[in-house]
């Protein structure tokens, strides 16, 4: 695979992903990207250690979605695979335990915990039936 | 880029979920990315399938016209000749009239064309071939290859012999391009702009494009699947692999198609034995990989410590805050205690200050008393040096008349 740095120099500017809109910092639209923002940080194209966090709707479930890379040598050019994709848990206390156990004990941008946790929080009023706006 | 070469798995066109072989990936998928090159020559071959278009030599021009010069009442542009028509007397030739040719004539022999160096050409067909086997790269081009085993795709030669559109199709579908050509589908509007009506009526993505050795059918089979585009090994066109300049085309290889790459292109060290004097691309960085050369044992073994950088914090004014003045002059809050105690009757320190001005003004008293007195008085001395003084200049001014009198006479 080719060097992340590298690979964010092809993408950074040319990829079908990018959204950009004026006055407002530049996004991606990739998966395992977790702030959704255009940088060689978060991008979820480039780097060898990716992670995502998202809600997914199935019907009428929702779920929320961790996303990370494999790092297996041999998925890395096999598309379908190469994103693994894990289930976190909706409970107050299980869901944050278990994103700090994933990112943070396994070492898989554990710069990133306190991001996702704040994310996880946010999908998760996101799914409350009666939307109130937290001023 | 690896040491090892990765290995590439081919997969049965019939059935792909077995896999009939593996391949070691050949070199040229292995070139330097260089989407600046790929864009330059793109643009330039681009320019090479130009038709030329140009406004009619005499546009304009084709008239009697001649100036009436001056005299006549009118501006001196050339007028067309003659009389019993509207046409007579109107202004003709130059941009501004009406009728009138254009400003700087679009010509014919404007050159429509570019020529791009050989060997410029050829890396960029290996950088955008590169590329096609990178999925990060692929779907940043747009290309839906989720459902896609492996990258770059390669196929049993079965593929080549396909004849008819229906069985192509679900071989595609099978091999996970299912959601590419829908995509494509999807994707069909009527183009927005002139060409519409120029023949170019509908704009829509491009799908895969496979890569075959032998033709035996597979182009005319797949040739009506919407988006799907096929290229024989040898003829490789950069404007296929990198349409629009952006490589990272969807590329589906024929094994017999990527075995010959590798007989092209060759290795780095033996050059590319069917392109005479030429040989792949090198990388300018061997190992592209920043964060791991930093991190490596080797530079950081020698790299001196970090240096503590001083963090001025906000600057802080002493004479404000009396922890910053205690820090740089330890004992000056003490000593202003002390200060404040002593102007407040009844502390000790109050009654030291009172005793030091005491005596000090006793030994004032005392001094004066002993040294200023009589013709030391302060009075006295002082009048002493102003007499002194006038009286040298009264002296000086009488010298001064008795030489001006000693001259006039």
């Amino acid at each position: 695979m080719a060097a992340p740095d590298l690979l964010w120099q092809c993408v950074k500017n040319q990829s079908c992903f990018i959204r950009k809109q004026k006055n407002f910092p530049v996004m991606t639209a990739e998966p395992g990207n977790l702030c959704g923002l255009n940088n060689f940080q978060f991008s979820g194209l480039a780097s060898k250690k990716v992670l995502g966090l998202d809600s997914k709707k199935v019907g009428k479930k929702e779920s929320i979605v961790l996303t990370t890379r494999s790092k297996r040598e041999s998925r890395q050019y096999r598309p379908g695979v190469v994103l693994v994709t894990t289930g976190i848990k909706k409970g107050k206390k299980q869901g944050p335990e278990q994103l700090k156990k994933i990112i943070g004990a396994t070492w898989n941008r554990p710069e990133l915990l306190e991001m996702a946790l704040k994310k996880y929080k946010k999908i998760k009023t996101s799914f409350k039936k009666n939307k109130t706006v937290k001023k | 880029m690896a040491t090892a070469r990765p290995v590439v798995s081919i997969y049965n066109f019939e059935n792909p979920s077995e896999k009939t072989g593996t391949m070691p990936m050949p070199v040229v998928l292995q070139s330097p990315l260089r989407p600046d090159l790929v864009r330059e020559v793109h643009r330039d071959m681009a320019k090479n399938k130009r038709q030329a278009y140009a406004v009619k030599p005499k546009a304009g021009y084709d008239t009697a016209a001649e100036s009436w010069c001056t005299g006549r009442a009118v501006a001196r542009i050339p007028r067309a000749p003659g009389g019993g028509t509207h046409r007579a007397g109107q202004a003709a030739f130059g941009n501004q009239a009406r009728g009138g040719g254009m400003f700087n004539p679009t010509t014919i022999w404007r050159r429509w064309h570019r020529r791009v160096n050989v060997t410029k050409k050829r890396h960029a067909v290996a950088c955008a071939l590169a590329a096609s086997a990178l999925p990060p790269l692929v779907m940043a081009r747009g290309h839906k290859i989720n459902q896609v085993a492996e990258l770059p795709l390669v196929v049993s030669d079965g593929i080549q012999s396909l004849t008819k559109t229906k069985q192509a199709k679900e071989a595609l579908k099978k091999l996970g391009c299912g959601e590419e050509l829908q995509k494509v589908i999807d994707s069909k509007s009527i183009r927005a702009g002139q060409g519409k009506a120029r023949n170019r009526r509908y704009v829509k993505r491009l799908g895969p494009l496979v890569i075959y050795n032998e033709d035996n059918g597979i182009t005319r089979a797949m040739r009506n699947i919407p988006g799907v585009e096929c290229a024989h090994v040898d003829r490789l066109n950069l404007l296929r692999l990198a349409p629009g300049g952006s490589f990272g085309r969807f590329v589906i290889f024929t094994e017999g198609a990527f075995k010959k790459l590798s007989d092209i292109y060759g290795t780095l060290k033996s050059g590319a034995p069917k392109k005479k004097g030429y040989t792949l691309p090198r990388a300018a960085m061997a190992n592209a990989d920043l964060a791991r050369i930093i991190n490596s044992t080797e530079v950081q073994s020698v790299l001196r410590p970090k240096m503590e950088r001083y963090t001025h914090g906000i600057k802080r004014n002493a004479l404000k805050s009396k922890e910053l003045m205690e820090e740089l002059n330890p004992g000056s809050t003490e000593r202003r205690a002390v200060q404040l105690k002593s102007s407040q009757k009844g502390t000790p320190e109050y009654d030291e200050v009172q005793k030091k001005k005491k005596a000090r003004i006793e030994e004032s008293k005392k001094y004066n008393k002993e040294h200023k007195k009589g013709d030391e008085t302060f009075y006295k001395t002082l009048m002493k040096a102003f007499e002194a003084k006038a009286a040298a200049d009264a002296a000086k001014k009488a010298a001064e008349k008795a030489d001006d009198e000693e001259d006039e006479e």
